[in-house]
């Protein structure tokens, strides 16, 4: 009978455990109430220079995918960069060596997606407007060195927060790197710096830059309007 | 506990002295610049009258040119 | 609780000390702490940027370069420069890692008994004036030279031109420049009187057609090609590749037409034909602004020791033109060049369109040719033809690859028959630099010497004897290299090398001198649009490393010219670019004040009443102009452009039975030039780690080769062995093969020939005749 007590208060709060978590998971589900989501258009809302840009997957903000699985961390982000702040070189190997741009590394580094053969989500590039893509970014064919080197790293970007709580300042120069979610969010987004409010989109009322990094200046741009 | 930083101007070509007098002093720390001739000295004492001496032993230092107090901090005691 | 109390003392006790650094940091701007004790401090706001020229090609990138700890450790492209607008490229970005390569020479090595043994700079400078010295009495001045480079800044290439010209008198002065630029200047001489491009990279944002010469912009000046394409993306600008060979630039271009090696002078008269046939000449332009000239033909290629040649230019008129230009129709030409007569209209009419604005670009592929002069004519023909010039948006435009052959070779005239102002031959000329210079005018001969490939010719020979190269490598990039290798290495012969890192150079040398390397030491570069760069010293030179520069004027002093070279070491190179800008005093080429060049990205001259010149013979923008009209080419007597009337002439060596494909060699993205400073960039040499040989893909099935194997590359001079690439980077026509010569394990110089052009006696390293075989 003792036995039969517990065997049945278990099953009672194996149950009761099972609809607590139940209910609370669908009611996360709901998320926030934002009636107004539906009627935006990507262009009203994106006030930063990088978000105008052609669609991006990461500009639908309700939809960004959160798949931490094959999220990379900023140890992996940094591997393929010889300093903070350098162009990355191109890691997986290239069957085209002559033709780049849309016809080629925008096929997918335009919008991102998931690559069963890498198991990784495909980075997209924060400046899909610049099509001479092997100017700066090589691939790496050998692990060899011509010949060593003494050249360090300087020390890495630190976040700065004015105060506990503040929200953190922009560590990097934002040139070239305007549209902060192609690295901010999203599944091919480092862990460390993923954003957790996606949605607010305009970054830079709350994120300064840091002064010693510059601003993006008059970046590109042709000087006969 | 005040600790206090300042900006040391050593005598000319005394860096080097200068720092190796000021780390012989207890309650003091210092850091030289590499490439020009000043050094950072940082004070940790107990309380305002070991501060008041110290500043007397360091005005006797002959190697230092000049002292400029840059910030002062006042720490609580409730170790 | 105590542990906390103590962390949080040490917390307030770096707060105490950090504010009295950033203190320090206001008073004494670029003040450095001991690296240990400032990492526990604080690590961030530390990263000072600091402005500079990019370090590689000639576009002349404006980077900033993060200095931290007395150490360069990141790059970023400088927004506020009208050059790349703050982009660069993967070498610009990597570049700083190009001064800390383990091999780095820090101390003066001096040969002694077949092996390097390190001494003293001073025991090295003494060495070095002494033989100078010996080798002139024993020898004469002329026994004596220089070999410097397009990548001397300002101040090396005035002090060497003062130091051999001026206080030694000899005029053995000689620039790599020659190999690359050389054309490009005889070019702008003979068609316009004055050296360097009249328009700017402005003229991209007005262009409506970029036309690119045998120029795969797309590897070799990325930024400006960045920008090509932007005009593209934002207004539609189209494109058009004339080429031999298709590389990312035919992929990425509007249209990409190609053509047969050396028949561009074809192409190109075949285009003014059209032009004129079409009615489609800028008349009024043409009769007010344009003479029209013939010269000599049949030149001969220069492949024998001591050739001399000079042209005869003889006024002709419009008629005589148009009637050599029959023989150029596009039906007779099409089977020459290989381009349909369906391009050739399409080209004429791209130029020939009143309302369209072109502009024309190109590089080596028009400049090392064995009629690289004409070829320069040619293509200013087209613009003149059609008024097509000095106006924003129209601009033929010559690209450069060092980041200061215009800056240095062209403009300080670092070149046998060159002065900093006008050349040797011209009186007036010699009189206005000895004044400046401080030296009796007779110091200066009057005869130019020795061009370059005529330079190691005469090192063979035994004419020169003691050379001091600086700043470049050219046991890598000399055409025919065996013979001036064994030159070099031949008895009685002494051979002073400057750089920064070992090459095949250094190993011919009898002292090695180690150099100050771009921002370890102060310095000016002027790149292709007449723009001049300053950049500061930001970090120390690594042992005993002394700029260029310093070692020159060391040398000079202990040969007794104290006098001409008494400069201060904390401002010498403020006193010497000072001293230059008094040779190019005037409306014409005055040159920016050093104030401004600190303030700015640059800035181009003529610089006059605090102005940058943009356009020149433009009157709208040229203070220089002066005949109240609104063009005025004021390099020449009379004021008008030179059309030119020059025929298509085949190369010295064509494939044949047994050397049966054309070889054509070049550079690659990753790589600038023989690689001595990008093979020491981890990611750049990865990217790129040795040379290969581009096989058309029907050769390459025929010779039955893949990627990867290796391939046995003889010519007449030599043989070497290199990997094959089949549909890669870049594909050849057939019949043809393309090497890029970075690789000094993979010397591709040992089979290229020494021929040059007549005129500016610029080797071609884009044409000679091999035999390719399965290894």
């Amino acid at each position: 009978m003792k036995r039969k007590g517990i065997v049945f208060l278990f099953v009672l709060l194996t149950a009761s455990f099972i609809t607590i978590c139940d209910f609370s998971y669908r009611s996360g589900q709901k998320g926030a109430y934002m009636p107004l989501e539906r009627e935006l258009t990507s262009q009203d809302f994106y006030i930063e220079e990088g978000f105008n840009q052609e669609p991006h997957s990461a500009q639908r903000h309700s939809t960004i995918l959160w798949d931490t699985l094959f999220q990379r961390n900023t140890k992996e982000y940094r591997q393929n960069r010889s300093f903070y702040g350098s162009p990355p070189s191109i890691t997986h190997p290239i069957s085209k060596e002559m033709s780049m741009g849309g016809k080629d590394c925008l096929q997918c580094h335009k919008y991102g997606g998931f690559v069963e053969k890498w198991k990784a989500y495909t980075p997209i590039s924060p400046h899909p407007e610049m099509v001479n893509c092997r100017q700066c970014h090589v691939p790496q064919k050998s692990q060899k060195l011509f010949k060593k080197t003494h050249f360090v790293r300087g020390s890495a970007p630190e976040s700065k927060r004015a105060l506990l709580g503040s929200p953190p300042s922009i560590p990097h120069s934002l040139q070239m790197r305007t549209n902060c979610l192609s690295c901010h969010a999203g599944p091919s987004a480092p862990k460390e710096i993923s954003v957790t409010h996606p949605e607010r989109m305009h970054c830079r009322q709350c994120h300064t830059v840091n002064r010693n990094q510059g601003s993006a200046g008059n970046f590109f741009k042709r000087n006969n309007p | 506990m005040p600790i206090t930083s300042y900006l040391a101007h050593p005598v000319e070509g005394q860096q080097q002295k200068l720092l190796e007098e000021l780390l012989s002093i207890s309650h003091c720390e210092a850091l030289p610049a590499v490439n020009t001739e000043l050094l950072i000295l940082i004070t940790d004492t107990r309380n305002a009258g070991e501060e008041a001496s110290l500043k007397i032993q360091l005005e006797s230092l002959e190697n230092l040119k000049h002292l400029a107090m840059v910030a002062g901090f006042q720490t609580p005691i409730n170790s | 609780m105590g542990n906390l109390n103590a962390s949080r003392r040490n917390f307030v006790k770096k707060m105490a000390a950090l504010s009295a650094m950033t203190t320090a940091t206001a008073l004494f701007p670029g003040i450095l702490f001991a690296e240990t004790q400032r990492n526990n401090a604080s690590t961030t706001g530390t990263l000072d940027w600091k402005k500079a020229p990019c370090r590689f090609c000639g576009v002349g990138c404006g980077v900033l370069i993060g200095i931290e700890n007395g150490k360069a450790v990141a790059v970023k492209g400088d927004p506020n420069s009208p050059v790349n607008k703050g982009l660069c490229c993967v070498k610009g970005y990597h570049s700083i890692i190009a001064l800390y390569g383990k091999d780095r020479l820090t101390h003066p090595l001096v040969k002694k008994n077949g092996s390097y043994v390190q001494t003293t700079m001073q025991e090295a400078l003494d060495l070095i004036a002494s033989k100078m010295q010996k080798t002139i009495t024993d020898y004469g001045k002329d026994a004596v030279s220089i070999y410097g480079s397009g990548q001397w800044t300002i101040p090396d290439g005035y002090v060497a031109s003062k130091l051999f010209k001026g206080c030694i008198g000899t005029n053995n002065v000689e620039a790599n420049a020659r190999l690359c630029m050389a054309s490009a200047v005889t070019g702008f001489l003979t068609s316009f009187g004055l050296d360097e491009p009249m328009g700017c990279y402005e003229d991209i944002d007005h262009a409506d057609i970029f036309v690119l010469w045998g120029n795969n912009m797309a590897e070799m000046h990325p930024v400006l090609f960045s920008r090509l394409l932007d005009q593209r993306l934002k207004r539609g600008a189209k494109i058009i590749d004339l080429t031999t060979r298709t590389t990312r630039t035919s992929k990425a271009a509007d249209n990409s037409i190609l053509f047969r090696p050396q028949t561009d002078l074809a192409l190109a008269n075949a285009i003014c034909y059209e032009l004129v046939k079409k009615g489609w000449v800028h008349r009024s332009f043409v009769e007010k602004h344009c003479s029209f000239r013939k010269g000599l033909t049949d030149m001969g290629y220069g492949l024998e020791d001591n050739y001399q040649f000079k042209d005869r230019p003889k006024k002709i008129n419009y008629k005589d033109y148009q009637q050599f230009l029959e023989g150029y129709a596009p039906e007779k030409v099409t089977q020459l060049t290989g381009v349909s007569e369906k391009d050739i209209r399409y080209l004429a009419t791209c130029y020939g369109d009143p309302n369209k604005k072109v502009m024309s670009f190109w590089c080596m592929g028009m400049n090392q040719h064995t009629r690289g002069t004409w070829i320069n004519n040619l293509v200013y023909n087209i613009h003149l033809l059609t008024g097509k010039i000095s106006t924003p948006g129209n601009s033929p435009f010559s690209l450069t690859g060092q980041p200061s052959a215009c800056g240095t070779v062209r403009e300080v005239g670092t070149l046998t028959h060159k002065l900093p102002h006008g050349v040797v031959m011209n009186k007036t000329h010699r009189e206005h630099a000895a004044k400046i210079w401080g030296v009796p005018v007779e110091n200066i001969p009057s005869k130019p010497t020795y061009h370059t490939v005529e330079m190691f010719r005469a090192l063979d020979r035994g004419d020169i004897r003691f050379m001091w190269i600086q700043v470049t490598n050219p046991m890598v990039t000399m055409p025919k290299l065996k013979r001036y290798r064994d030159a070099a290495k031949k008895e009685q012969r002494f051979i002073v090398v400057s750089d920064v890192y070992p090459t095949p150079t250094t190993d011919i040398a009898d002292v090695i001198l180690p150099s100050a390397m771009w921002i370890e030491r102060e310095g000016l570069y002027g790149n292709s649009e007449r723009r001049t760069q300053y950049f500061e010293q930001m970090i120390p030179a690594p042992g005993e490393a002394m700029s260029d520069t310093w070692q020159m004027i060391e040398v000079a002093k202990r040969m007794g010219f104290e006098k001409q070279f008494s400069y201060q070491k904390e401002t010498h190179i403020e006193e010497i670019y000072k001293e230059y800008t008094r040779h190019h005093e005037g409306k014409k080429h005055a040159m920016p004040p050093l104030s401004i060049l600190k303030s700015q990205a640059g800035a181009q001259w003529p610089f006059v009443n605090g102005k940058s010149t943009q356009w020149r013979f433009n009157a709208q923008y040229d203070s220089a102009c002066s005949n109240g009209e609104a063009f005025h080419f004021y390099g020449k007597p009379d004021g008008k452009a030179v059309i030119w009337q020059r025929p298509y002439e085949p190369a010295p060596e064509v494939p044949d039975k047994e050397f049966d494909f054309w070889l054509c060699t070049g550079r690659v993205l990753e790589h600038w030039h023989t690689g001595s400073m990008t093979r020491r960039i981890p990611v750049l040499h990865k990217a790129m780690p040795k040379a290969y040989v581009e096989v058309h893909p029907k050769d390459a099935k025929r010779l039955q080769i893949q990627t990867g194997d290796l391939v046995l590359l003889t010519s007449r001079r030599g043989t070497i062995q290199l990997p094959a690439s089949v549909n890669e980077r870049g594909i050849p026509e057939m019949g043809q093969v393309f090497v890029p010569f970075f690789d000094e394990d993979m010397l591709i110089n040992e089979l290229t020939l020494d021929a040059f052009c007549p005129i500016s006696k610029q080797p071609d390293y884009k044409k000679c005749a091999v035999k390719v075989q399965k290894a």
